[in-house]
């Protein structure tokens, strides 16, 4: 058996744990090990056990990782994500939708000062679910809502699977972050396209609520005006030169620190809970790079990337076409795994293989996190289904499905958009660096 | 027993705090750094005490997410087999886990000692490696007993459903 | 039919890896007639750190490494003194000097490795954005990225605020203006990127840093004898005459780039680079005394006759 087969056979077989209900890291760590022993590398993997769990925590622009988590744990504490959803209903509100739409531009806002899909969903998901269920939207709608909202938190900087896969493929993470704004913004248009266009064709799925006052809106807006302040000084730092990327994470986390003290929401109780929230959240992706360590180092000794870029060269068909193919390998894949294994797994195998077909890394590295987001929401295994399920107390998963598949469709639609125009990706990083 | 795991729990969820509070640290002092070098007193190696924060804080949370079980997992085959299937499979998952643990403890402890032999230091600040490395044994320590923990506790509540 | 693993810490688009160590596989397994085969890890993958190649070596983990003696400190004392400030500033010589004194009291770092080569890259420069430095003086207060310790206590002593950063996070803080500058030779100022947020360049010929090419012993003394005669064949003596050159070859394009972007490049004259060496014996007294204080007793004797290799060179040339 060829090394390069073995290597597919290791891949499948750390799936098959995966589905088999291994913890993610685990199924990657032992896939690894039992490849390695395989192919006769006992010694290397041995090291590798030894030196992962210091060498995957040390680099300092892993620091980020902890502190964006931080930040948008603390954001969600300090109210920040009721502000926003008050503020944006008071425009939209009125219109059929509006809610729903709302909720979306709540996600891509949050997203702004978040660096996880997951606490944008349970975040944005705590507000709007129950104003919506007031105001008699169908379950599908809402829930399926937040659950796509949530992955703009994911691509909208700052965004903890771009710092990774910066690091992965040694591409800038400011200009990665740079990148993803316009993408993200239009994933948010897409979705509140989708949105519009599904109740147009069934308006009693999400019924109108009363207008509010220019006065009214005026005051909730002046709500907002920490979400603001938190932003542009983690993002406008990072313009000016003021701080780097790296250490706009400790900015953010001590900045939401501060506004949830003085938001008198963080009592004892609360902050037992955030510093729980921010310890399971860490503990649980440094983990999952550990394992992703062990993993790797038993694919490259395969030579898995070199055999693929082999098989394309000799198959001769034009970057376009692999392209498309890797990006269908990345939607099945995302059916059944998380983004961020999604990413570790499959970024050192096709990195190589993109760069050599001439592509943009950091286009690239857009395109791959928008896949992999999309992950999150199709079923059978998406993380953000199963966390709106859970706080939304009661609606059965397949009513979330079925909502879900417009809010697909608007990310397959945005994903086509950016390799049909890979400027919108790489204008604005091209502009500021 | 139960009283035992119970102030194993508490145990690991104080070090997940203190774990917590040393990435706080990590943030104040990048904090402390822009703002002190925007008027001339920026922290010295202040890069070198991020690492130290952030490596000793991760391998003091890493316990108490395995605790929670709070590891990303997906279970779509499982799910559809009969609860004995199910308890089995938990029970292997659990040794697989412990056993990846405890390999990794073994292999990490040469690394360290192999590391701290040379007398390895930081660049810049020479700060002694074996710091780096107290917390990430002792975590990797306390993770061995929370996989135990959480095994147990899985088992139980799978009993009773 | 063997297949011998190789690491290193470069990308793989590093003159090291393009000129020097994927030519010299090449010719091995030419050599061998295809019995020596090779499988090279780089930069990004998991036996590509740079801290870790002297202990993957060390343990069999792979047979060939290639790596710095001064990451992580402490682990080649010895060889690290051809570090120091103003030892030299070429290539050529620090190769030859290190080479001539690995038989000698160098020797004893290197058990359980067979050694294929040892070179050191061209004195490097201290290159600034936006605060163009010419003399001692104006090196006060500013920060400035550190390649390594001895290098630290030297900027630590003009007044300088020395960073340690790794390599790839110099732009992003050259860029945001965290630090002012960094101390580097030419090569990875083209590698990085960094002439785009560069402005002046002062070559003092400073400091080099050396570089180990070495093999694991058992990994070599299992090869074929034809094996090992066409590893011997291509390497040490006729393997390390060639680093000069390639260094020249490696530092060009960073050199070429800022002279098309206009920047200003200042050089020292020799009775300048006099006056910092000797405004700088202190600091290196310090860091020998240190070294004899941490067990290597003959550090002013190697220091010496590092010296004395480097001026033979010269003379040579
Ligand atoms: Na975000
Ligand atoms: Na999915």
């Amino acid at each position: 058996m060829s090394d390069a087969l073995v290597g597919v056979l290791g891949f499948l077989g750390a799936l098959f744990l995966i589905g088999l209900g291994v913890p993610v890291a685990v199924a990657m760590a032992i896939a690894g090990i039992i490849g390695a022993i395989y192919l006769g590398d006992w010694g290397g993997i041995s090291f590798i056990l030894g030196s992962t769990p210091y060498d995957s925590v040390f680099p300092y622009s892993f620091s980020v990782i902890p502190l964006f988590v931080a930040m948008g744990v603390f954001a969600a504490h300090a109210g920040l994500s009721r502000a926003l959803f008050t503020a944006i209903n008071s425009f939209v509100g009125h219109r059929r939708g509006g809610l729903a739409v709302t909720t979306i531009g709540a996600c891509a806002m949050f997203g702004a000062i978040c660096g996880s899909s997951l606490a944008t969903v349970a975040t944005i998901g705590r507000v709007a679910l129950p104003e919506m269920k007031r105001h008699g939207y169908a379950p599908s709608l809402s829930t399926a809502t937040v659950a796509a909202g949530g992955t703009l938190g994911v691509l909208i900087p700052p965004s903890i699977l771009l710092v990774i896969y910066g690091l992965l493929t040694q591409s800038s993470v400011g200009k990665l972050f740079v990148a993803a704004l316009i993408p993200g913004i239009l994933g948010a248009v897409f979705y509140g396209l989708a949105i519009l266009g599904r109740v147009s064709l069934k308006p009693d799925l999400a019924p109108t609520t009363p207008r509010l006052s220019a006065r009214e809106r005026i005051e909730a807006l002046k709500t907002t005006w920490p979400v603001v302040l938190l932003f542009v000084v983690v993002i406008g730092g990072i313009f000016t030169g003021l701080f780097s990327p790296t250490e706009a994470a400790a900015v953010g986390a001590v900045g939401a620190f501060a506004l949830a003290l003085f938001s008198g929401e963080l009592n004892r109780q609360v902050l037992r809970s955030a510093v729980f929230e921010i310890a399971g959240l860490s503990g649980m992706i440094f983990f999952i790079l550990i394992g992703a360590s062990l993993f790797n180092f038993f694919l490259e000794s395969t030579g898995l990337p070199q055999m693929l870029i082999g098989l394309i060269e000799q198959a001769g068909v034009t970057p376009l076409v692999v392209m498309l193919m890797i990006l269908v390998f990345y939607i099945i894949l995302g059916c059944f795994m998380d983004s961020l294994s999604v990413v570790l797994m499959t970024v050192p195998i096709l990195a190589p293989v993109a760069l050599d077909l001439g592509f943009d890394l950091v286009w690239f590295g857009i395109i791959v996190v928008t896949v992999a987001e999309i992950g999150l929401i199709t079923p059978p295994v998406g993380m953000n289904l199963f966390v709106v399920q859970a706080a939304s107390q009661g609606v059965p998963q397949s009513t979330v499905v079925r909502g879900i598949f417009p809010f697909i469709l608007a990310d397959i639609l945005r994903l086509a958009v950016l390799v049909a125009f890979p400027a919108l990706v790489l204008w604005l990083p091209g502009l500021l660096f | 027993m139960t009283r035992l795991a119970d102030i194993l729990r508490a145990i690991i969820g104080v070090i997940a705090g203190l774990g917590v509070l040393s990435y706080g640290c990590a943030a104040l002092v990048t904090v402390a750094d822009i703002i002190g070098r925007t008027i001339g007193l920026p922290v010295a190696g202040v890069v070198e005490m991020v690492q130290l924060f952030v490596v000793t804080g991760t391998w003091l949370v890493i316990p108490y997410a395995f605790l929670t079980g709070a590891h990303v997992g997906v279970d779509f085959i499982l799910m559809a087999m009969p609860r004995r299937i199910r308890r089995v499979a938990g029970g292997v998952i659990g040794a697989g886990t412990l056993a990846l643990i405890g390999l990794m403890l073994w292999y990490a402890f040469q690394t360290f000692s192999v590391r701290t032999m040379f007398g390895d230091k930081s660049q810049q600040l020479g700060i002694p490696i074996e710091y780096y490395w107290y917390p990430l044994l002792t975590g990797l320590g306390l993770s061995l007993v929370a996989v135990v923990l959480e095994f147990f506790s899985s088992q139980r509540s799978a009993h009773h459903v | 039919e063997t297949k011998l693993k190789l690491s290193h810490f470069l990308p793989p688009v590093h003159g090291i890896h393009k000129d020097f160590i994927v030519p010299w596989t090449e010719q091995i397994t030419e050599c061998t007639d295809g019995e020596v085969t090779f499988e090279i890890s780089a930069a990004g993958s998991q036996l590509g750190h740079v801290a870790r190649q002297q202990e993957q070596v060390m343990a069999g983990v792979v047979d060939i490494a290639h790596g710095l003696h001064g990451i992580p400190r402490g682990r080649f004392p010895r060889t690290s003194i051809i570090d120091l400030p103003f030892l030299t500033d070429d290539a050529g010589a620090a190769t030859y000097a290190l080479w001539d004194l690995l038989q000698g009291p160098l020797a004893e770092e290197y058990k359980g490795l067979h050694v294929l080569a040892l070179h050191a890259h061209n004195g490097g420069l201290l290159h600034t954005a936006d605060k163009p430095v010419k003399t001692m003086e104006d090196l006060k207060g500013l920060r400035i990225r550190t390649p390594s310790p001895a290098i630290s206590d030297m900027l630590s002593h003009l007044g300088a605020d020395p960073q340690g950063l790794p390599p790839g996070a110099v732009y992003e803080n050259l860029q945001r203006g965290v630090i002012d500058g960094t101390v580097f030779p030419w090569d990875p100022v083209n590698s990085f990127g960094l002439n785009e947020v560069l402005g002046h360049h002062l070559d003092l010929g400073a400091y080099t840093v050396s570089f180990f090419f070495v093999m694991n012993e058992r990994s070599y003394s299992k090869l074929s004898d034809k094996a090992q005669a066409c590893v011997d064949a291509a390497s040490g003596d006729n393997l390390v005459g060639k680093f000069g050159d390639w260094w020249d070859a490696w530092d060009k394009p960073g050199h070429d780039q800022a002279v098309a972007a206009g920047h200003e490049i200042t050089e020292l004259s020799d009775a300048e680079r006099a006056e910092w060496r000797a405004a700088l014996a202190p600091v290196i007294d310090d860091y020998l005394a240190k070294l004899e204080a941490d067990g290597v007793e003959n550090a002013r004797d190697i220091y010496d006759q590092m010296v004395a290799k480097v001026a033979e060179f010269e003379a040579q040339q």
